[in-house]
């Protein structure tokens, strides 16, 4: 038991033990490594390599963080401040051997230039680019390198002037800035261009700005690789100025011009968004319009509909429906010539009778049968007007026509012949009063003769 | 592995003293005693030019040599951290100043890692330094430190000690 805890704690202690090892271990590379990065950096720094100093003394103080914070306390401070100064102090001289853009640009023009043979006016440009610099950085050692790849570049005197300029070179930049100056003359046409005239000229006008712009790039292009050549870079860069104003004033012309359109043409949209506006109005109210009209034609189509329906009862109702006998049991038919039927006088009053038999109750009531038929009249012609309407073509619309017609005839025989009947009796009826009247007369005159007989007879008997 | 652990500990060894400290005393006796007896040599402490050095975050100064030295005291009682500050070494003390500071700092070299500071006042109250820069000249033993204020632009001379004249150089 006793051996089993002892070689537990003695396992134990190896494991605690060899773990610091390992820490320390590792402490000890980081110290290691920042001592390797400080003496590195400082023997940059003497063999006046500053960007590789600078490099070395950055990562010196990524090592630093790294460092135990709380054993190294006041060590990290100090390296810490020491690499501060020192990056400090060699920030300006970094900085310097990290190209611009335009340093970059023209070593790549250099380089195409090689390629394209035009050899001295490449060297030309390396050893301008050169002059000056440090060529203990990367890039300017790489230009260095690149200088001294070319073949024949040993043959070539180091003391020629790095700025002349070729014959060659000289001609093609005569011709840009000959260029340059009908360009200037060109843009007096387009500076006072009018408002109006602008959509005529903007095709030239945008021609010219490619010029200028072309032109501007090429003199731009040597005048960069004059950089450092006064004399020849100065006339460039004013040949470049002025292409550069003259690159702006057309932009602005051109700018301002396609404003101008795109106002007016915004100024047409709004009229015409205007008056579109208005005409949507017109049309939704003329939507409205219909919408009301529709809705009341419906309901005058739907009452129409109701008023036919109604009257269409009314009217089978009213007419009178002949029926025909068929295997003893009387059916529906037709009135198929209602002239034949209206002949058969007694035919007629049977039916009559038959459909109305309050205007026959005690002989026939013409008057009232006058005003049936004038009702009977009256539903016809209302039925009639549904003709040419979808209610004509309801099923049985022409029959019940038909049946209003024939019961309107019907009415109007028998009105006929009552008024013929009622006529004869009123001529008997008169001719007996008449013959009351003489016999009265007969009377009175007979009375006024006896009488007359009888007062005389008392006249003489009396005188 | 015990010569990794020393390897380890190598920034705090000198540190350790606790162990031979009867040694160490014996030893300054006998240094102090050579050091009466040894020959004297002329060394300019004084810097051909001034420097304009970075503060870190931890409120350290360090001079490109790597000298450096703790300047939270300096910071604290300024209220600011600048980015950077202007330093010159005149006969063994440094002087220190920055924009924005109220006082110009004197920080006297004593033994070993160990400084003394002086503060040295001479502005209103609430004005601060601007356009902060010494200036070294074989015509004074002071430093001529110029600066803006409130009060306008001023060049003051300061000597060794940290004391401030207007007009001239004491020491000269």
């Amino acid at each position: 038991m006793m051996i089993n805890r002892l070689i537990a704690f003695l396992f134990s202690f190896a494991l605690i033990f060899i773990a610091s090892a390992d820490i320390c271990a590792q402490e000890s590379e980081g110290v290691n490594n920042l001592d390797d990065f400080m003496k590195r950096a400082a023997e940059a720094e003497k063999a006046e390599d500053c960007e590789t100093a600078y490099n070395l003394y950055n990562s010196a103080l990524g090592e630093v963080e790294l460092l135990d914070a709380e054993k190294y306390r006041n060590k990290i401070k100090e390296l810490r401040s020491v690499i501060t100064t020192k990056l400090y102090k060699l920030e300006s001289c970094y900085k310097a051997c990290n190209p611009s853009e335009r340093q970059k640009v023209l070593f790549e023009r250099a380089k195409s230039l090689s390629e394209e043979g035009q050899r001295k006016r490449m060297i030309q440009i390396l050893r301008r680019m050169l002059v000056g610099k440090n060529e203990k950085c990367a890039f300017w050692k790489k230009v260095r390198a690149f200088l001294n790849t070319v073949p024949g570049e040993e043959n070539i005197n180091e003391n020629a002037d790095p700025c002349e300029v070729t014959s060659e070179l000289k001609s093609e930049m005569n011709a840009a800035r000959e260029e340059v100056k009908k360009l200037k003359n060109e843009i007096t046409k387009y500076t006072g261009i009018k408002k109006g005239e602008f959509a005529k000229k903007v095709d030239s006008l945008v021609d010219f700005f490619r010029a200028v712009e072309e032109s501007r790039l090429k003199i731009f292009q040597m005048r960069e690789e004059f950089m450092d050549c006064d004399e020849v870079y100065k006339s460039l860069a004013d040949d470049s100025n002025e292409l550069k104003s003259m690159y702006e004033q057309t932009k602005d012309i051109i700018v301002s011009g396609y404003k101008g359109l795109v106002s007016d043409m915004a100024s047409r949209i709004a009229g015409l968004k205007k008056q579109l506006k208005l005409r949507d109005e017109e049309l939704n109210q003329i939507k409205d319009e219909y919408t009301k009209l529709k809705t009341k034609f419906d309901e005058l189509s739907q009452f129409n509909e109701q008023i036919f329906n109604d009257l269409f009862a009314l009217a089978n109702i009213e007419s009178m429906k002949p029926t025909a006998e068929m295997q003893g049991k009387e059916i529906a038919s037709v009135f198929e010539n209602i002239n034949e039927i209206v002949r058969d006088e007694k035919k007629v009053m049977e039916l009559m009778k038959q459909k109305y038999p309050e205007y026959f109750e005690s002989g026939v009531n013409v008057e009232a049968l006058k005003r049936r038929q004038f009702v009977v009249d009256k539903m016809s012609q209302i039925l009639s007007r549904f003709k040419d309407s979808p209610q004509g073509q309801t099923i049985g619309y022409s029959r019940t026509l038909d049946e209003l017609n024939a019961t309107s005839k019907m009415m109007d025989s028998i009105i006929k012949n009552a008024k013929v009947k009622d006529d004869a009796q009123k001529g008997s009826q008169n001719s007996t009063i008449m013959i009351i009247l003489i016999i009265a007369l007969f009377i009175v005159g007979a009375g006024a003769i006896v009488s007359g007989i009888i007062l005389m007879k008392r006249k003489k008997e009396n005188p | 592995m015990i010569a990794m652990f020393k390897k380890c500990d190598k920034y705090e060894h000198l540190e350790r003293t606790g162990i031979f400290m009867k040694e160490r005393i014996l030893m300054v006796l006998v240094l102090l005693m050579l050091a009466g007896c040894l020959p004297k040599v002329y060394f300019n402490q004084s810097f051909s030019s001034p420097e304009k050095v970075p503060v870190t975050k931890d409120g350290y100064i360090a001079l490109p040599n790597g000298e450096n030295f703790d300047g939270s005291l300096i910071l604290e009682t300024e209220k600011m951290t600048p980015k950077d500050v202007a330093i010159v070494k005149i006969h063994g003390t440094y002087l220190v100043a920055a924009d924005g500071f109220r006082n110009l700092w004197a920080v006297f070299p004593v033994s070993g890692d160990k400084a003394k500071v002086k503060r040295v006042s001479f502005l209103k109250e609430n004005e601060t330094f601007s356009n902060t820069a010494f200036e070294v000249s074989s015509q004074t033993r002071c430093v001529i430190f110029r600066f803006s204020a409130e009060s306008g632009a001023r060049t003051i001379f300061v000597d060794k000690d940290g004391d401030v004249e207007e007009k001239k150089c004491d020491d000269d």
